[in-house]
């Protein structure tokens, strides 16, 4: 065999003289990654246009006898309540909840990642379970407990106090709302915010210690100006996950005459009376998903910043820890109330309603205990049903979303695929696409094109599937992490392409991809919002069947399937912690 | 200038607690340049963190300038910024969010009473100009090479006229080519300002070239302290010599009362001035430069052993020959590049001057001659 003398290939040209090379398999890898990107995300996008632009509104768009038409746009445009209520409540809702919801997260990360605080470990696990609790598991307790009349705490407030009720707390107004929605938001700004104080270098504020700058100063001039890009980041999130929320203004807004856009589209397709108005949903989906993609994009400018800054490097230091002294009560009050209203007394109520109806916790009460409530719900084919659809929705969605994540990373990290950015930025804009939006556009297209799917578990798997733009990132972070050489060092002893992707890349990326199936594993078990506006009675999931034993006012079954479900994801905590949140933490 | 006594710190580690200085002693003088050296995790960054008011010290007293900086037995504990020092960082710890200019000016801005803007530019700009980045001023600061950012570190540890300058590993964070000429101007500069100086190092060459005075240390103990040159001719124990690099330290055992000791690995035998116990263990230290490889026999030298060439290693201005003495004895010896020597040639090794060389096993010098 004689050796061809060729110019020293480097870098994209040498992948691209051994992708002409490979085997077949190899060029068929990006053409997968497109056709999943499309399906998943840019097929629905593209028919929520077409939809927004036919008519009339109560027809499928490839229905016959629907046509082009701006109709839909002008109703909605011209409809004076999105202006009087659907904006403002959306603005009120979101703006609220982001400032709480940062000011909570930002202060529990500081105490426990910066602070000599007690428990930080404890009090970590704490702030974290409301992350892995569905929110209508959430938003019942917290009905249980704050609603104006019977709610535990107004019971207790007006025992204290000799107060007459109602009252005096309204969970069904907007503050109430603000509230709930930002008790469930701070655990995940929280876990942002702490991997972004652990990866600022020490020595940043020691200098300014050094320069003979006081501790506030240091505070106001090196530490925030440093993390101020990557404290960022999770707020301009929260604020696009905020804009997307469903469940609790469906379970919260929805008694309190709160409008928000997310409700708003489940509203024009299941209106009180008439039919449903895909038109007039996909017409006031588009300006929100104008909104998400701008926010997307303040995001992205951020995390750039972020980059240049390098204080993200991924790189954990090792903190100092500040000495709280007497600011330690504070401390432990404020995370001891969030723990209250967001673990203990929602956990407290649930089990309680479950075993003795919804009462007041009085000894008298205690005596009616009964298990009757756990019988009936295990007794009931749909609860099986629901719970076994759960499972494979959240595990098929995890399998399809790390594979397909892992070969846009592929493709984005290694290969010199012409289409690669436009497949980088179609996975980076799932993160912008409201689930309500993404549920609508899917039941679209999906009614339009009868291939057997609608109605199915499989059309929440290929619905939930479009959050790709997680897993692509983790699977191509991971790839950036294994230097092309050890790829090389592989051909060099002699294996094929095939070979070594299945010997040395995947079991290097491994690690990464699994962090990635937990991750979108646990958001499946929560998810609510697609499941219910797909729903139908076979493929029911447990926060959906949750959501409808309450509606249809049955505290006791849904305080005991509430139950069953926390007791479920409590293992996913340790998971988590295993493997989502690498904590050293050495003291 | 600074003083350190009795100083004492330990960290908590799972069951129990972790003692990393263990009751040092020392004096910066004024105007001094003064190098704690050691392996890593001797205690030498603890110390001048300690000093720095960075950690905590459990006992003993530090004084700055002639004020008590620590001292927790009387409960004093100066914050950092309270101290009269700067500080280069292992990082150098160059803020993201401003530029050269901005960074140097920190220390001048973060002072109270405020300083008037125009003593604020001069100052910076001459400090500048000083490390040369005058030109540099307004160039943000994550465009900075290493070698800059250690100039604007530099820069910004002095603009505030510290009574102290603390260095911790202040060259490690180069590459070697760069090292060397940092070394170089980084002594000049502490020079040129004449700022009483401390730095951290693991590296023999950086406390060679920068420092007036070493101390060693080694397990949170100062084990050995002097100038350079005290240091490198008068090592107090095997290790401090190992660790000045390039010597051999090989073990001996004593011949009965003769003066005559049996080295280990060889059925050679040296001779010294002093006598042992009997089958007393001896470390021995040969610097090169007591060593000589010759090719033949020369007979006036008393100590001068037989053995063959293992292996040449041609380093450029010289050559790292390894003269195999028997099964488990083999020194290194360097050579001139000009002695033309082949592998498995008979050579001899002479040794000169062997006083100061031979310690019994509690590693003290035979020989003692306080430094």
């Amino acid at each position: 065999m004689a050796f061809v003398a060729t110019p020293a290939p480097s870098g994209a040209g040498r992948f691209r003289a051994r992708l002409a090379k490979a085997d077949i398999g190899l060029a068929i890898i990006p053409v997968v990654g497109a056709v999943a990107a499309l399906v998943l995300i840019a097929v629905p996008v593209a028919m929520l246009f077409y939809a927004a632009f036919h008519g009339p509104s109560d027809y499928l768009p490839f229905e016959a006898g629907a046509k082009w038409t701006t109709d839909n746009i002008v109703q909605v445009f011209n409809d004076r309540v999105l202006y009087t209520r659907i904006l403002p409540d959306t603005m009120v809702f979101v703006l609220g909840t982001v400032l709480l919801t940062t000011s909570l997260a930002f202060t529990f990360a500081w105490l426990v990642e910066r602070t000599d605080i007690k428990g930080s470990d404890v009090w970590f696990s704490l702030v974290l379970f409301p992350l892995l609790v569905p929110i209508p598991v959430l938003a019942i307790a917290w009905i249980f407990l704050m609603g104006p009349n019977a709610g535990w705490i107004n019971l207790a407030i007006r025992g204290v106090f000799g107060f007459d009720g109602p009252g005096p707390i309204n969970i069904f107004s907007m503050a109430g709302l603000i509230l709930c929605q930002s008790l469930a938001s701070t655990p995940f700004v929280f876990l942002l915010m702490t991997s972004t104080l652990r990866s600022m270098n020490p020595q940043l504020e020691e200098a300014s210690g050094a320069s003979g700058a006081s501790p506030l100063t240091t505070f106001r001039r090196v530490t925030l100006p440093v993390l101020i890009p990557g404290l960022l980041a999770p707020v301009i999130l929260v604020t696009l996950i905020t804009l997307e929320q469903f469940e609790l203004p469906l379970i919260i807004g929805l008694p309190a005459r709160i409008n928000v856009f997310a409700y708003r589209i489940y509203n024009e397709l299941n209106p009180a009376s008439g039919l449903p108005n895909y038109g007039g949903a996909a017409a006031i989906s588009l300006p929100f998903l104008l909104l998400g993609m701008i926010a997307l994009m303040f995001y992205n400018w951020t995390i750039r910043r972020g980059d240049k800054f390098a204080v993200v490097t991924g790189k954990a230091y090792r903190q100092r820890h500040l000495t709280l002294g007497r600011w330690r009560f504070a401390a432990y009050g404020l995370l001891g109330f969030y723990a209250a209203l967001a673990v203990v007394l929602p956990a407290a109520v649930l089990i309680w309603t479950s075993l003795l109806g919804y009462s007041a916790p009085t000894f008298a009460n205690m005596k009616n205990v009964s298990l009757a409530a756990y019988y009936d719900v295990i007794g009931n084919a749909i609860f099986w049903r629901a719970l076994r659809n759960s499972l494979v929705v959240a595990f098929l969605t995890a399998v399809i979303t790390t594979t397909v994540g892992a070969i846009l990373g592929w493709i984005i990290a290694r290969s010199t695929f012409w289409g690669r950015g436009l497949l980088d930025f179609i996975s980076f804009m799932s993160t912008g696409i409201p689930a309500v939006i993404v549920a609508l556009a899917v039941m679209i297209l999906y009614l339009s094109f009868p291939v057997g799917l609608y109605g199915t578990i499989w059309i929440l798997i290929i619905a939930k599937s479009y959050r790709i733009a997680a897993t692509t990132r983790i699977a191509r972070a991971g790839l950036l992490q294994i230097h092309p050489e050890l790829e090389e060092a592989s051909a060099a002893s002699g294996a094929k392409w095939l070979p070594t992707q299945w010997r040395i890349v995947i079991p290097l990326l491994l690690p990464a991809l699994m962090s990635g199936f937990i991750l979108i594993f646990i958001i499946g078990m929560r998810e609510f919002t697609i499941p219910l506006i797909l729903f139908s009675p076979e493929n029911v999931v447990l926060p959906v069947l949750l959501w409808q034993l309450f509606q249809n006012g049955q505290p006791a079954p849904s305080a005991a399937l509430a139950t069953f479900i926390m007791l479920m994801v409590l293992p996913m905590i340790f998971l988590a912690r295993r493997f989502l949140i690498p904590r050293g933490r050495t003291e | 200038m600074l003083t350190v006594s009795k100083l004492v710190k330990s960290f908590a580690v799972p069951g129990g607690r972790n003692t990393v200085i263990d009751h040092i002693d020392f004096e910066v003088r004024e105007g001094e340049c003064y190098a704690l050296l050691g392996p890593s995790g001797c205690g030498k960054t603890t110390t001048l963190r300690c000093v720095a008011g960075l950690e905590r010290a459990d006992s003993g007293v530090i004084t700055i300038g002639g004020e008590v900086v620590s001292d927790p037995a009387r409960d004093i504990h100066v914050p950092v910024h309270q101290r009269p020092i700067g500080m280069v960082f292992q990082s150098y710890a160059i803020w993201p969010h401003l530029d050269v200019y901005e960074n140097v000016a920190y220390p001048l801005r973060v002072q109270r009473p405020r300083l008037p803007k125009a003593e604020i530019d001069e100052r910076v700009m001459s400090v500048l100009k000083l490390v040369g980045m005058d030109s540099l001023a307004r160039r943000e600061a994550t465009r900075l090479s290493g070698g800059q950012q250690q100039r604007v570190a530099l820069a910004r540890a002095v603009v505030r006229n510290p009574a102290l300058l603390l260095l911790d590993e202040p060259l490690s964070n180069l590459d070697a080519r760069l090292r060397d000429t940092m070394r170089k101007e980084l002594g000049d500069l502490i020079a040129r300002i004449g700022i009483t100086a401390m730095f951290v190092t693991h590296d023999q060459a950086e406390a060679f070239s920068l420092a007036h005075r070493i101390a060693v240390m080694n397990r949170g103990l100062i084990i050995q302290e002097g100038t350079p040159r005290q240091i490198y001719m008068r090592p107090s124990s095997p290790f401090v010599a190992f660790f000045m690099g390039s010597a051999n330290v090989i073990t001996g055992r004593a011949d009965g009362g003769t003066g005559q000791i049996r080295l280990e690995g060889s059925t050679h035998r040296i001779t010294v001035n002093t006598t042992f116990e009997p089958d007393e263990t001896l470390s021995i230290v040969l610097r090169p430069e007591q060593l000589k490889v010759t090719r033949d026999q020369r007979t006036a030298a008393s100590n001068v052993l037989s053995g063959k060439v293992d292996r040449l290693t041609f380093q450029g201005g010289h050559i790292e020959c390894d003269v195999r003495l028997g099964d488990g004895l083999t020194l290194r010896v360097p050579i001139p590049a000009g002695l033309e020597l082949e592998k498995d040639m008979p050579v001899w090794v002479e040794i000169e001057s062997l006083d100061s060389s031979i310690f019994r096993n509690d590693e003290n010098p035979i020989n003692k001659e306080r430094s």
